[in-house]
């Protein structure tokens, strides 16, 4: 997800927040008879919303209005579900490598390892850089040492394989002694 | 593309056409000799690795290829050898030399038993221990205002959906009728519980657009983040283990 779709998102519930609070604040005003509120429902039409659809534009507004907001709607929808990872990354000679496969490669690798449980990797771009994040599955028999070693070797492997300055992160998560796998208990 | 060998032979003897899928081929032996690169079949097309496009001038192609390489892999070396192994058959073997050689790892198979992996991590390979990183590179729980923003998305969707009913089935219109019916409202009971509601609901959706994005995990040092939950158990546990190796 980019900066740009975060603050989208934020604009646009801000919008509606503002929208409801302002309706709401409007129409409670109303029944308490805040001149205010009086006023700004006086000016209101409503004869004029009622025969809204009697008009002859009204047809040509319906069908605009309709497309317009499910384009919208729709598009907002796919960019969120577009993935999120970082797929071709050039190196610092010629040439360019998939750093999600390379990922997918090094969290496979990593969930071989006889002091993880399981490891799964993720590419994002965080901080406006490439980053690997790999949550690895560590029992608690794997010592503080053993994980920062297999941190630093995984992370020398993927720098090695992808040629070009990247955050690796390696997501510790503990696993609960009852839920370790038997042959690492 | 086809292309004429720049051979010096008598026009009488005709000329030698050379086909892209000759180039292909020498390309896919070329890469695949190369150390670390594996070969990939599959029946789903444009899957199979290496895999090779060939553009540009007679002569002079232009060659990409994507390959496939197994864990672990140096890609800076791989990358070279590819390219200048690709370059050395077309040269050898067509008298070519490419314009340009664009080499993509695309795919990487891991295939290392438990014991070969636990062999190569034995050995510490890095400069020594890495700091705490800035926490901007922290995990982030996804921000409530993403799943309001779809969530308004949904229902845009919606009302766009009813409108264009409504164009189509001009019998039955629903907006008309809520229109209608929103002329002839009077003040009843429940506008108090419905605009308290919307109130609330106004109010929720502007803390959501305003509340940072949680961060989810620390930072404990050599590329490690551990849950915020658990990271003074980490740093104690950590703590006592540094201990034990002084004494």
């Amino acid at each position: 997800m980019t900066p740009i779709l975060r603050a989208t998102d934020r604009v646009l519930t801000a919008v509606v927040a503002l929208v409801l609070l302002a309706g709401a604040a409007l129409v409670i005003g109303y029944g308490l008879n805040v001149p205010f509120a009086r006023d700004a429902a006086a000016r209101i039409d409503t004869a004029a919303v009622g025969r809204a659809p009697d008009w002859p534009w009204w047809s040509v507004a319906l069908g605009a209005g309709g497309a317009i907001a499910i384009l919208i709607g729709a598009w907002l929808l796919l960019l969120h579900l577009r993935p999120r990872s970082v797929r071709a990354v050039d190196t610092a000679h010629v040439g360019a490598v998939d750093l999600a496969h390379i990922a997918d490669a090094a969290a496979d690798d990593l969930a071989r390892h006889p002091a993880v449980q399981s490891a799964k990797a993720v590419t994002r771009t965080a901080g406006g850089r490439p980053t690997v994040r790999i949550t690895a599955d560590i029992p608690p028999t794997t010592s503080a040492a053993q994980v920062r070693q297999l941190a630093r070797h995984c992370a020398g492997d993927i720098r090695r394989a992808v040629d070009t300055d990247i955050e690796f992160q390696l997501l510790a998560r503990p696993v609960p002694a009852d839920r370790v796998r038997p042959s690492l208990a | 593309m086809t292309s004429d060998v720049a051979a010096p032979l008598p026009a009488a003897r005709g000329r030698t056409v050379i086909d892209d899928r000759v180039r292909r081929q020498l390309i896919e032996r070329a890469a695949l000799s190369v150390p670390g690169v594996l070969a990939r079949r599959t029946m789903v097309p444009g899957r199979t690795l290496p895999a090779v496009a060939i553009g540009g001038d007679r002569g002079a192609p232009t060659v990409e290829v994507h390959i496939a390489a197994t864990w672990p892999i140096d890609g800076a070396v791989i990358l070279d050898s590819v390219r200048n192994a690709v370059a050395d058959e077309l040269e050898t073997s067509l008298g070519e030399r490419p314009d340009r050689v664009e080499v993509t790892i695309s795919r990487v198979d891991a295939d290392r038993t438990p014991a070969q992996v636990a062999d190569a991590y034995a050995v510490d390979t890095a400069d020594g221990a890495i700091g705490v990183q800035h926490r901007r590179f922290a995990p982030r729980r996804a921000a409530a205002a993403t799943y309001s923003a779809a969530l308004i998305a949904l229902a845009l969707v919606a009302v766009g959906a009813v409108a264009i009913r409504d164009l189509l089935t001009a019998a039955d219109p629903w907006i008309a009728l809520a229109l209608r019916w929103t002329a002839d409202a009077q003040w009843q009971w429940w506008v108090w519980p419905v605009a308290v509601v919307a109130a609330l609901v106004g109010l929720v959706l502007l803390v959501a657009a305003v509340t940072p994005r949680r961060r989810t995990h620390v930072s404990v040092g050599d590329h490690i983040w551990v849950p915020r939950n658990n990271a003074a158990q980490w740093l104690v546990a950590d703590d006592a283990e540094n201990k034990g190796e002084v004494r």
